[in-house]
C-alpha cells in the first residue's frame, strides 16, 4: 500500500518493454522464452497493483490473477516441450540457424 | 439456458478426450479410422445441436440482446453470453472443422502422424468456441490461450520436419508476444474500469468524461488481435506457417483462427469501447494490409504461399467494412468473413489435393494438372473466382457491400484503394487458373489418383460458396439483425 500506483504501473510498463526487446533481439530460444515470461508478468504485476489500490475489497481481481498465472504456466510448459524438441532436431537452440524460410 | 449454450461444445470436448485413449488399439489403420469416425460424428452432432430449432442460434436471434447464462450460479466470472454475432462465428468454425476433419484422414495415413492430432484439432475449436461465448476478459484470455496452445502443438506435430519446426517457432514467438500484449491491455482495461465483465466495462466507458486513456488499451488489444489475424505490420509469421503446415491445419488457421481476431475487434470496437474516432486506426490498418497482401501475392511461385498472402489481403477487406462503422459495413464485413472462411479453406484443400497428386507445390510443375482431375478443378475454380469476387459467388456479394459501405462512410480513398486491390487480386487468381489448365510445356503423366476422402470436403465447401452467392438474402437478413443487436 505504501508504493504509489504510478511507480507500480511504470515498473510494469518497463517490464513489458524489456520483455518485447528480449523477444525481438535475443538469438537464443531459451532467452526468448524467459523474455516472454517477463512480458507476461508485466501484465500480472499491473493487475495486482490495480487490485491493491482499489477502494473496496476486490475478490474477483484477486482470484482472476491466480487463474491468469495458471494459464500462463500451461502455455509455458508447452513452449518448453517444443524447445526440447527443437534442440533434439537441430542440436542447437540458436534462432539464427533456423533460417531456411524467407522472412 | 446454460444447457443450450454449452451443448454444441460438449461433443467436441468429449471426442478430444476419447481419441487419446485409442492408443491401446494396436493396428495403425484401424486407430486412425476410428479417430476420424469419432471426430466427424462429434462434429456433425455439434452442427445439428446448433442448427436445430430451439438451439442457441435460434434463441439468440429471437431475443433482443442475446442470451446470457452462468456456469456456476454464485460466481462472478463464469457468465457466458451468446448473441447472433457469436452464434454466426460458431457456425462458421464448425463448418470449416468438418471439412478439415474429413480431409485429415488421408493426410494422417500418408504422413504417419499420431491420432492425437484429432484431439488437438477439436481442442482448437473448443478454444474458439469459448472465445465466442466469453463474457469477461479473464475467460477470454483463458480461451485465447487454449486455442493458441492447441495450435502450437498442431503446427509441431510433424516433429522431424525442419521447415515445419522453423515456421512453428515463428508462430510460437509471435503468438506468445500477442498473448502478453493482450494480458497487459486486459490489465489496463481492468485498471480504468474496475471490472472484468464486458457489460461493466461498456457502461463505465460510456459514462467516462474523457475516454482517451482507454484508447491505449484498445490499441494494445488491436495489436494482439492483429498478430492472430495476420494484419499487416504483424503478419510476418503467416506466409511461412500457412506454407509449411499440413493443409487441414492451414485451412483451419486461415479460415477460422484468423476470424477470432476479427470477432474480438468487433467486440472491442463496437461493444466495449464504442468510440468512432478509433475507427480511423482500423482504416489505416486495412489500407496497408490490402495493398501489401496483394502486391506480395503477385510475386509468389509457391501455390500455398500465394494463397497465404491473399489471405492477408482479405483480412484487409474485412477491416475496411469494420472501419466504415455503419450497419452496412458490419454486415459486409461479416459476410466477407463467411465467404473467405468458405473459399480460402476450399482453395487450400484443393490445391493440397493437386500437390498430393503431383508431389510439388510449385506453380510451374502444377502446369496442366487441372485437366486430370475434373471435380477438383471445378471446385478450385469456384473457390478462386469467389475470392476474386466474380458475380454469382459469395465473394462478389460481400465485396460489393464492403466497397459500398466505405463510400457511405465517406472513406472514399479507402473504397478506391479497395477497388484497385480487387483488380490486382483478380490478376493472380486468374494466373493460378491459367497455370492449372495450360497445355503448354510437357504433359502431366505421373498424376496419382486423389482419394475420395480428400475430394468430399472440397465439394461441401464449393456447394456452400455457390449457395451463399446465389441466395444471399436470408444471410443478409440475419446479419442485419446482428447489427441491430450490437446497436449500430
Amino acid at each position: 500500500m505504501h508504493i504509489p500506483l504510478e511507480v507500480l504501473i511504470g515498473t510494469s510498463l518497463a517490464l513489458l518493454g524489456i520483455g518485447i526487446y528480449g523477444i525481438l533481439v535475443r538469438r537464443s530460444l531459451l532467452r526468448m522464452i524467459i523474455a516472454l515470461e517477463i512480458a507476461f508478468n508485466a501484465g500480472n504485476l499491473s493487475i495486482i497493483s490495480f487490485v491493491s489500490h482499489s477502494k473496496n475489497f476486490d475478490a474477483v481481481g484477486r482470484s482472476a490473477i491466480l487463474v491468469l498465472i495458471a494459464t500462463e504456466a500451461c502455455a509455458l510448459s508447452v513452449m518448453l516441450a517444443i524447445l526440447i524438441n527443437i534442440y533434439r532436431v537441430f542440436k542447437s537452440i540458436d534462432v539464427s540457424k533456423l533460417r531456411k524460410l524467407r522472412w | 439456458m446454460i444447457a443450450q449454450v454449452i451443448a454444441p461444445a460438449l461433443p467436441l470436448l468429449l471426442s478430444a478426450f476419447i481419441v487419446p485413449f485409442l492408443r491401446r488399439v494396436k493396428d495403425f489403420d484401424k486407430r486412425v479410422k476410428t479417430a476420424c469416425a469419432i471426430s466427424v460424428i462429434s462434429c456433425i452432432i455439434s452442427l445439428t445441436l446448433i442448427l436445430f430449432p430451439g438451439s442457441v442460434l435460434w434463441l439468440a436471434s429471437q431475443s433482443k440482446e442475446g442470451i446470457s447464462a452462468k456456469l456456476v450460479p454464485e460466481s462472478q466470472l463464469s457468465k457466458l453470453y451468446v448473441d447472433t454475432l457469436s452464434a454466426f462465428f460458431i457456425l462458421l468454425s464448425l463448418i470449416v472443422l468438418l471439412a478439415s476433419d474429413i480431409y485429415s484422414y488421408k493426410i494422417l495415413r500418408e504422413e504417419d502422424l499420431p491420432e492425437v492430432y484429432y484431439s488437438l484439432l477439436h481442442l482448437t475449436v473448443v478454444g474458439l468456441y469459448s472465445i465466442f461465448v466469453a463474457e469477461d476478459l479473464v475467460s477470454l484470455f483463458v480461451a485465447w490461450e487454449l486455442m493458441s496452445v492447441s495450435i502450437y502443438a498442431l503446427i509441431y506435430i510433424r516433429r522431424s520436419n525442419v521447415l515445419a519446426l522453423e515456421a512453428g517457432m515463428k508462430y510460437l514467438m509471435m503468438s506468445a508476444l500477442a498473448s502478453s500484449l493482450m494480458l497487459y491491455s486486459i490489465s489496463l482495461l481492468y485498471g480504468y474500469t474496475g471490472t472484468f465483465e464486458f457489460s461493466g466495462v461498456r457502461s463505465t466507458v460510456l459514462n467516462m468524461q474523457d475516454p482517451k486513456m482507454v484508447w491505449i488499451a484498445v490499441v494494445f488489444m488491436t495489436v494482439a488481435f492483429g498478430f492472430k489475424s495476420a494484419i499487416v505490420p504483424f503478419h510476418t509469421w503467416a506466409p511461412d506457417v500457412y506454407q509449411e503446415t499440413l493443409d487441414p491445419i492451414t485451412a483451419l488457421l486461415s479460415g477460422v483462427a484468423s476470424k477470432a481476431g476479427i470477432y474480438l475487434i468487433i467486440r472491442v470496437y463496437y461493444t466495449l469501447v464504442p468510440s468512432p474516432q478509433l475507427r480511423i486506426f482500423l482504416a489505416l490498418l486495412s489500407a496497408v494490409t490490402m495493398t501489401i497482401g496483394n502486391v506480395a501475392a503477385l510475386l509468389q511461385s509457391d501455390v500455398k504461399r500465394l494463397f497465404s498472402y491473399s489471405s492477408i489481403a482479405h483480412m484487409g477487406y474485412v477491416l475496411m467494412g469494420l472501419a466504415s462503422g455503419n450497419p452496412l459495413g458490419l454486415v459486409a464485413a461479416l459476410f466477407h468473413s463467411l465467404s473467405h472462411a468458405l473459399a480460402k479453406p476450399l482453395v487450400f484443400l484443393s490445391s493440397g489435393c493437386f500437390s498430393y497428386s503431383i508431389g510439388s507445390r510449385d506453380l510451374e510443375t502444377l502446369r496442366g494438372v487441372g485437366r486430370k482431375h475434373e471435380l477438383l478443378s471445378f471446385s478450385i475454380v469456384i473457390g478462386l473466382l469467389s475470392l476474386a469476387s466474380i458475380p454469382g459467388l459469395s465473394g462478389f456479394v460481400s465485396k460489393f457491400m464492403l466497397i459500398a459501405s466505405a463510400f457511405e462512410a465517406n472513406l472514399i480513398w479507402l473504397a478506391i484503394l479497395g477497388i484497385l486491390n480487387s483488380a490486382v487480386g483478380v490478376a493472380y487468381y486468374i494466373r493460378v487458373i491459367q497455370y492449372l489448365f495450360s497445355s503448354r510445356g510437357k504433359k502431366v503423366e505421373k498424376a496419382i489418383k486423389v482419394p475420395v476422402g480428400m475430394i468430399v470436403p472440397n465439394l461441401i465447401l464449393t456447394v456452400l460458396c455457390v449457395v451463399f452467392g446465389l441466395f444471399p438474402e436470408p444471410l443478409v437478413e440475419y446479419l442485419t439483425s446482428v447489427a441491430r443487436q450490437l446497436g449500430i
